[in-house]
């Protein structure tokens, strides 16, 4: 085939060759109609051009009941039928922004003029597919459903072909009264039935940042101008997606006007349906809008809630470690008064050591009361180095009064108070010489000195209770 | 009088009149931009139509040599289907499968009138008839899934006959209100015997 062309081709440039060249081989892909035999071939193989030609032999009503013919089926009618709203819409805008440039400024003017029928009618018709625009545009674009309301399609060509057909045309409500009651009841079966099985779409959650947070009080006041605001840039939204691009700077005041005009008429609430619907859409957003702001309200009392807590929490923690720090007091005096106790007690030690060792020969009754404050002592010292040293004062005073050779052995146990025991032996070395003045002192200082050891006594075993 | 040798996908070789041949806008602009001339013994091949159909698109091409150019359809559709001619009609008594063979023909061979016609005709067949009725005539599976049927059906009942439904809603609200007289019924029951036992 390529060969023959080049042969013949002479004069003609390249570009052409491609065309003729690659064109066949395009369709080839979709069906090898040479080899394969007439038997095999099923309408669904026909290339997706030519099933949408011959449906569009047929109305597009019965397009819409098609659909659940096949999955293939389907997917090529709803095709069909998504892109022939978005053609109607962009016409409809088109042709809505040339029949205003021709009618005139003025709105008593206008009545008058020839074309205020056509543009009656064709501002109807471009409002109703903005309005079924508004109401599955978000779910179409995301592909949950198709553009289902046929019939409406038809209604509108057969509009249009009337408008081209009549020459002289008349009460156009009458014209669109088909339309309107089709559009209504696609919509609202849409909004009672479909959009309730459909998947959420967030109207607030990214598209919209550039509003004022609603978090302040919410008056409805505002809630409303917002929604307004809000309505008014869909509009301006959908408009701009269907100039696809070739919007020029001309149109888009344009554009403006007519929707400041449309938000106008919403403001004041006119009673044609179309605002009617406008206003439901309003309520809509607003409800929207306020279950937002009720939210956004509940989030920031939880949060006050959890700050407050924090504070508390650190409070709470403050006056731990306050409190870990008057502990730490306590237990540093505590333990003052524990080394001071000691001390005394070491000194009490002494003393009864030097005036025990000072009297040689003790009596019986000096020993008993001696062990009696031994045993005192005894009971009173809990911890077990104290309990060992009264244990060695007790067998040093029993030892003494004794006389015994082991004296020397225990000395030698009880290395541990070095000191003490040399005091001992010391006193053990003074014996003799002062043996009957210290006997007197003796009787004099020891209750003395056992009074001063209860008293030591009491004190530890208060301490000992506080701790 | 010029000719031009076609040739099919199974090497069938066919003579025919270029005014013929140039129904085809793809052979037409080809004949124009190579400039193929009478003289030249080249044959034109077309590897993706047969000879059968190949033969029945110079019959179609022959008849209708002598037909003004097809007007290029504008957007205010008001498509017709019933304005085939009876030779058409009678040409295109075929099988599908050869139909469709002559719509991808006539696709590649970008001859609008055999497109349009043979369009038209498939358009009648799928024209007035349910879902059911267009599996069977085209021989096509329902390969949806049950939900993906429900939703589709579903979508299509928003404009049915208002009547229907509110028939069905009064069969429903019947339904219901039978079935709530019997729950308070047995309830009423329950509690009668109750009475009874306590009272024993």
């Amino acid at each position: 085939m390529v060969s023959t062309r080049q042969q013949s081709s002479s004069s003609s440039g390249s570009s052409t060759k491609v065309v003729v060249i690659t064109k066949p081989e395009k369709n080839f892909s979709v069906v090898n109609l040479g080899q394969s035999s007439s038997s095999h071939i099923n309408l669904l193989d026909l290339p997706y051009e030519i099933l949408e030609k011959i449906l569009s032999y047929t109305n597009f009503k019965h397009i819409s009941q098609l659909r659940s013919v096949s999955r293939h089926f389907n997917v090529v009618c709803s095709t069909m039928l998504n892109s022939t709203f978005q053609r109607l819409q962009n016409q409809m805008l088109n042709r809505f922004q040339i029949i205003k440039t021709k009618m005139p400024r003025r709105e008593s003017a206008r009545r008058q003029h020839p074309l205020a029928c056509e543009s009656d009618i064709v501002e109807t018709l471009h409002m109703r597919l903005l309005l079924l625009r508004m109401a599955f545009g978000k779910h179409i674009e995301r592909k949950h459903i198709c553009f289902f309301a046929g019939e409406i399609l038809d209604e509108v060509y057969k509009i249009l072909h009337y408008i081209k057909v009549t020459s002289k045309l008349a009460r156009p409500y009458k014209v669109t009264d088909e339309l309107f009651d089709l559009s209504t009841m696609a919509m609202e079966y849409f909004r009672e039935k479909i959009e309730p099985t459909l998947p959420e779409i967030r109207l607030f959650a990214n598209d919209y940042h550039e509003f004022p947070s609603p978090l302040g009080p919410p008056n409805t006041r505002t809630i409303t101008s917002m929604c307004l605001r809000k309505r008014s840039l869909m509009i301006r939204e959908g408009s701009v997606s269907s100039l696809e691009g070739k919007r020029s700077s001309s149109e888009s005041p344009q554009c403006g006007s007519m929707l400041r005009k449309s938000v106008c008429k919403i403001k004041q609430g006119i009673k044609t349906s179309q605002s009617c619907h406008l206003e439901r859409d309003f309520l809509d957003l607003r409800k929207q809008l306020r279950k937002t702001s009720t939210q956004v309200g509940n989030v920031q009392r939880e949060l006050k809630q959890c700050k407050s807590q924090m504070a508390e929490q650190h409070k709470t923690l403050v006056e731990y470690s306050n409190r870990m720090d008057e502990y730490d007091k306590k237990n540093e005096e505590t333990n003052r008064k524990f080394s001071t106790l000691l001390q005394e007690l070491n000194k009490c030690k002494t003393e009864i050591q030097y005036l025990q060792s000072a009297s040689s020969s003790s009596t019986l009754s000096v020993c008993s009361s001696c062990s009696t404050t031994a045993s005192d002592l005894s009971l009173a010292m809990g911890p077990p180095a104290l309990n060992s040293t009264t244990n060695t004062v007790r067998t040093r005073l029993h030892s003494q009064g004794d006389q015994t050779p082991e004296n020397t052995n225990k000395d030698s146990m009880e290395q541990s108070e070095p000191v003490v025991s040399e005091e001992v032996k010391s006193s053990d070395d003074q014996e003799p010489s002062t043996s009957t003045g210290v006997k007197r002192k003796l009787e004099l200082a020891i209750p003395k000195a056992a009074k001063r050891v209860r008293a030591v006594a009491k004190k530890v075993r208060s301490i000992n209770n506080v701790n | 009088m010029p000719m031009i040798k076609l040739q099919s996908s199974d090497g069938e070789v066919f003579q025919v009149d270029f005014e013929i041949a140039k129904a085809s806008v793809t052979i037409k602009t080809m004949v124009e931009d190579l400039g193929l001339e009478e003289e030249d013994e080249e044959i034109v091949p077309l590897p993706n139509v047969n000879a059968g159909i190949l033969k029945k698109v110079i019959q179609w091409a022959t008849y209708h040599k002598d037909d003004p150019p097809p007007a290029e359809d504008d957007e205010g559709r008001e498509k017709r289907t019933d304005d085939i001619s009876s030779w058409d009609a009678d040409f295109l008594k075929v099988d599908q499968g050869t139909l469709f063979e002559l719509i991808l023909a006539a696709n590649y061979l970008d001859i609008k009138g055999l497109l349009d016609v043979t369009c038209k005709t498939v358009a009648n067949m799928i024209k007035g008839k349910t879902p059911e009725e267009i599996r069977k005539t085209f021989n096509i599976k329902n390969d949806f899934t049950a939900a993906e049927e429900d939703q589709v059906r579903k979508e299509n009942e928003w404009c049915e006959e208002n009547l229907r439904f509110i028939s069905w809603s009064f069969i429903d609200m019947k339904v219901n209100i039978v079935s709530n007289i019997n729950h308070y019924f047995k309830k009423f029951k329950k509690l009668w015997y109750h009475r009874i036992n306590l009272s024993h």
